[in-house]
């Protein structure tokens, strides 16, 4: 893989494991202000401080991809009709409100305050998720134009943002339906993942380049399985250990695995966009 | 006014002349190629009684950039470099380019090639210098064939007909309608192609 390659794996998983963190976040926050269980605005401090972290190293990853890095500010120029204008558009202001947000857990406003800023940065890392699927999904690429780039994204952004949650504060409620939530996922990922490798294998220039590269894509996706496989029983591992203690060294191995097996899953994404 | 390019796959041999000619006038290096020649072979020898027959074929398909009527790099491109001009080509403005690479994702047609030394994307602009100076792009000139043409799409169309759809490996037009008219070789429908690997 090139620069350029690395540099785009690591912006969408950055970038979606920093929407993730917020959206769960805004789940836990609005659950604490609206429901029973009341949760600390302090247990939120480090995910947020994490998602802002995270979403300005994505942006700053993102440069790495371009041939004139220096003009990159020129990318937001053609909103009207480019969906990576959107993207870039959208992250942008997606990593300044939830810097915002992550700043208003650690001063004195109000918990409604707070929720709303919550819900506006979800909106706009929403939003930036979607257009960073749409941008893939062209005809010219049928092996990303398919339902299956939006699911996928919205799947690593909830798996990678729960399990970053739930590592970095186990304060927080609802640990044990976080747990579950990340290891339904996995394991639905690891079942359509041989779908998922027949359907780029239909294209027939995807089985052409697949097969010129010596079947590397098969190598990435058993190594993906293998992760999320060790993953999912470290996290099933977790789950049964809770309501008790959060078993900690159980649950970073799961996330390190998960996010590995996640780098794995992207790198696959990107051998199988080959033009029609 | 939309400018477009002719191409005679019935009378095109393959010889790559007007690649090498582009590569030569546009001082392109290895790999960068704003016209490739892709030659479709196929056919098997068939059994008739006593005797054996072929249905081999083959048949040449050069391409460059089809300065589509609906451009997918225009409406994709990040920063506006990317431009439909008057004439109708599609052309980049370098200054602005700021070599995302997103262009040469969504083309059907492959046409925008990044220049790794300048981190910008290039792609064939019909020859515009040329144009200017009353000559035909360089590829028209060299096809020793004559089986390459520009001119209007509307002329070209009224002469050669509209017949684009269908022709292997060209993509399905309807995605951005190409400015380029083709006559196809009568293989080139429904080819049973032998040498997909090559192409």
């Amino acid at each position: 893989m090139s620069v350029r390659e690395w540099a785009l794996v690591a912006f969408t998983l950055l970038m979606q494991t920093s929407v993730g963190v917020l959206l769960v976040v805004s789940a836990l926050h609005l659950f604490s202000v609206r429901g029973p269980v009341q949760t600390p605005a302090r247990a939120f401090e480090l995910p947020l401080l994490v998602a802002a972290a995270a979403a300005a190293l994505a942006l700053v990853a993102s440069l790495a991809h371009l041939g004139q890095p220096l003009q990159a500010w020129l990318a937001v120029a053609n909103v009207r009709s480019s969906w990576l204008s959107r993207e870039i558009a959208f992250s942008l202001l997606f990593t300044a409100a939830v810097a915002l947000v992550a700043a208003a857990f650690r001063t004195g406003l109000s918990p409604a305050v707070r929720g709303t800023a919550c819900l506006l940065a979800l909106a706009l890392g929403l939003a930036a998720l979607y257009a960073m699927s749409r941008l893939y999904m062209v005809p010219a690429q049928p092996a990303w134009n398919r339902i299956a780039t939006p699911l996928g994204f919205l799947a690593t952004t909830v798996v990678l943002g729960t399990l970053a949650v739930v590592v970095l504060e186990s304060a927080v409620p609802f640990v044990r339906v976080l747990v579950l939530v990340a290891v339904t996922l996995v394991a639905l990922q690891l079942l359509l993942l041989p779908a998922e490798l027949a359907t780029v294998a239909r294209e027939p220039a995807a089985a052409i380049s697949a097969a010129s590269a010596g079947h590397a894509a098969l190598w990435l996706a058993g190594a993906r399985a293998g992760l999320a496989l060790v993953a999912a029983a470290l996290l099933v591992n977790v789950f049964r250990a809770l309501p008790g203690p959060l078993p900690a060294s159980s649950a970073i191995a799961a996330l390190v695995l998960v996010f590995a097996s996640e780098i794995l899953g992207r790198m696959l994404f990107y051998a199988s966009g080959v033009r029609i | 006014m939309q400018l477009a390019f002719y191409l005679d796959t019935t009378a095109c041999s393959g010889c790559k002349a007007c690649q090498v000619a582009c590569k030569d006038k546009h001082d392109l290096e290895v790999g960068r190629l704003w016209r490739r020649v892709a030659t479709v072979e196929g056919g098997e020898w068939v059994r008739q009684g006593a005797a054996w027959t072929t249905s081999a074929f083959a048949y040449s398909v050069s391409l460059s950039c089809a300065h589509c009527e609906q451009p997918a790099c225009v409406d994709a491109c990040p920063s506006g470099a990317m431009q439909k001009r008057e004439d109708g080509t599609v052309a980049i403005a370098a200054e602005r380019c700021i070599g995302c690479r997103y262009c040469e994702w969504v083309c059907p047609y492959g046409a925008p090639r990044y220049d790794a030394r300048a981190g910008r994307m290039t792609k064939c602009d019909l020859c515009a210098d040329e144009r200017q100076a009353g000559r035909p792009p360089a590829c028209v000139a060299a096809c020793p064939m004559r089986a390459l043409e520009f001119g209007e799409l509307r002329d070209l169309e009224a002469r050669y007909g509209t017949g684009a759809k269908g022709i292997y490996p060209l993509p399905d037009p309807a995605i951005t309608r190409p400015s380029i008219v083709v006559t196809a070789h009568r293989e080139a429908r429904r080819p049973r192609i032998g040498n997909r690997e090559e192409l």
